[in-house]
């Protein structure tokens, strides 16, 4: 038996699915904030094109939401094809930049969204999708780090504590911890050539 | 006496610490009179610093995954993943959360996913002339979970009530079906709530046929009925009343099957009920629609709906028993 939340969402994809309005209403006012979140994250879409990527998120959920099953929560699921429809959008916006004339503009947005460079010239979107994979791969190459060893490197180098205050936290002397240290950095090295590895080409 | 450190191995333990400028001079000294000659350390010094940069400068790899992030908003007790903990310390999470947090109320689609709603789904687009006139129900579904949420009851129990009316020939009026049917654990004379050690909440199902021209005979309600009765699953957790029951409460000519709010009234007077959940079929029997409704009895408020149409007569005990039961089941699940 699901949760609570699980069994509301299999009953809203089916009412999506059966093609109701109000279902469709419901899922878009539901998932809406986290597609934005999640399209504000690939650096080289404009402050005014976000709303419109958005959109073209839950148009492209209408004929994915057909394969949906319950392998992925829904709303990891919707991140999924928010993922896609982000890379299409950006090929799409891309070739029509490209195809008309343009500036080079490069500056940074500290607007209430947080830090967010603003899309450039061709040639620098192409950096931005380098390192918003390169992030996407670090991410990911953290996140299948042992416990240990993710909140070794979280405190080291998210928290910046020094080795003393680590090890009131987690134990260990300054030593052992910088030994901890060394040999999580290495596991993550070999996670994230791994997972470098695995997506190679695939968005390409 | 010289402070000069000699290193007779590959300094391998020290490399960190040298990164991450730990070292006491003359020990850095050293490291980096070994890092000319050997160039496998050198190169493993170079990894190190590579990948402690790149966690320096990307701090947003330490953020949760947005569905996370998401989920976290819905339920915030997951404590052990350290979320919150993030969320406290990160602008770019908080602001994210502020805004799955902030959407409360409900917004018409956009025009661009509406078209294309009508362009994937043009059969439902009939549907949203008779929906307007609804309460939004898949707003109430979902909109409380991103608030804190109060308890859906209070002490008391609740109980749906399944009654079948049977709508002979009057066009858009209902009638209610009642049945004599008993389930295994059926009482004839039932026990009054406050008297009972039956802890689990009481729930009772009503079925309403409107716009049936042929009426449904006795047998075929009963087979509604038996098609609505509960899973020992959820038999385990509710205290589903037979169908038997409810007709003694309700089966008199002193309710009309318009009049909701006396028969709430009675089956929570007669039964402490903690959910009711009505169940119309309009006809006719070829396409049937099935329109359920869970309401809390008490408050007589609607909880939650469901529509599922074009059921062919075939059909219809099956996905009757699907669409009710599962509903109940989502709007039960956290009776106390």
């Amino acid at each position: 038996m699901g949760t609570r939340k699980e069994d509301h969402d299999i009953l809203l994809v089916k009412e999506c699915l059966n093609g109701s309005q109000n279902a469709w209403t419901a899922f878009y006012n539901r998932y809406v904030g986290l597609v934005r979140s999640v399209v504000k994250r690939h650096p080289w879409f404009l402050q005014h094109e976000i709303e419109d990527v958005s959109q073209s998120v839950f148009v492209s959920l209408m004929p994915a939401l057909k394969t949906y099953d319950d392998a992925y929560s829904l709303p990891r699921f919707v991140c999924m094809i928010t993922e896609r429809t982000c890379i299409q959008e950006y090929r799409r916006r891309k070739a029509a930049r490209r195809d008309g004339a343009t500036e080079p503009i490069d500056h940074h947005d500290i607007s209430g969204q947080g830090l967010r460079k603003i899309a450039s010239n061709g040639s620098s979107q192409e950096q931005q999708l380098a390192q918003t994979q390169q992030l996407d791969l670090l991410r990911r190459a953290l996140r299948s780090l042992g416990p240990r060893c993710r909140e070794l490197i979280r405190l080291r180098f998210y928290e910046e504590l020094p080795y003393n205050n680590i090890g009131r936290i987690l134990g260990g002397t300054d030593n052992t911890l910088t030994v901890q240290v060394r040999r999580c950095l290495d596991d993550l090295r070999g996670r994230y050539k791994l997972f470098a590895r695995r997506t190679t080409g695939k968005h390409h | 006496m010289s402070d000069k450190i000699t290193l007779q191995e590959h300094p391998d333990g020290l490399l960190m610490p040298y990164v991450e400028g730990l070292l006491d001079p003359p020990v850095r000294t050293a490291v980096d009179t070994h890092l000319d000659t050997c160039t496998e350390c050198a190169e493993k010094l170079k990894e190190l610093e590579r990948l402690a940069t790149s966690l320096n400068r990307n701090r947003d790899a330490f953020c949760p995954e947005p569905w996370e992030l998401f989920a976290f908003c819905e339920d915030p007790a997951n404590p052990a993943k350290g979320i919150a903990e993030h969320v406290d310390q990160c602008p770019l999470c908080r602001a994210d959360a502020a805004e799955f947090q902030a959407r409360t109320r409900e917004e018409p689609l956009p025009e661009k996913v509406r078209t294309a709603v009508e362009f994937h789904y043009p059969q439902g687009v009939g549907e949203q002339a008779a929906d307007e006139n609804r309460s939004g129900w898949l707003k109430d579904l979902f909109a409380p979970l991103f608030r804190v949420r109060a308890p859906l009851l209070g002490a008391a129990m609740a109980a749906i009530l399944v009654a079948v009316i049977v709508y002979p020939t009057a066009k858009l009026e209902q009638t209610m079906g009642l049945s004599s049917l008993t389930w295994e654990n059926g009482k004839a004379g039932l026990v009054p709530k406050s008297m009972s050690y039956d802890s689990r909440p009481r729930v009772a199902m009503l079925v309403m046929l409107r716009d049936f021209r042929q009426p449904l005979s006795q047998e075929e309600i009963d087979s509604l009925y038996r098609a609505l009765k509960p899973t020992p699953e959820m038999q385990r957790s509710l205290d589903v009343l037979a169908p038997a029951v409810v007709k003694s409460a309700v089966g008199t000519d002193e309710f009309e099957p318009n009049d909701r709010e006396g028969i709430l009234e009675r089956l929570d007077d007669d039964f402490d009920l903690a959910r009711l959940l009505i169940v119309t079929l309009t006809g006719p029997r070829s396409r049937v629609v099935i329109e359920n409704e869970v309401i809390e009895p008490k408050t007589k408020r609607t909880i939650a709906k469901g529509k599922v149409e074009a059921v062919s007569e075939n059909g219809l005990t099956a996905r009757l028993r699907d669409s009710a039961l599962s509903l109940l089941k989502i709007h039960s699940g956290n009776l106390p």
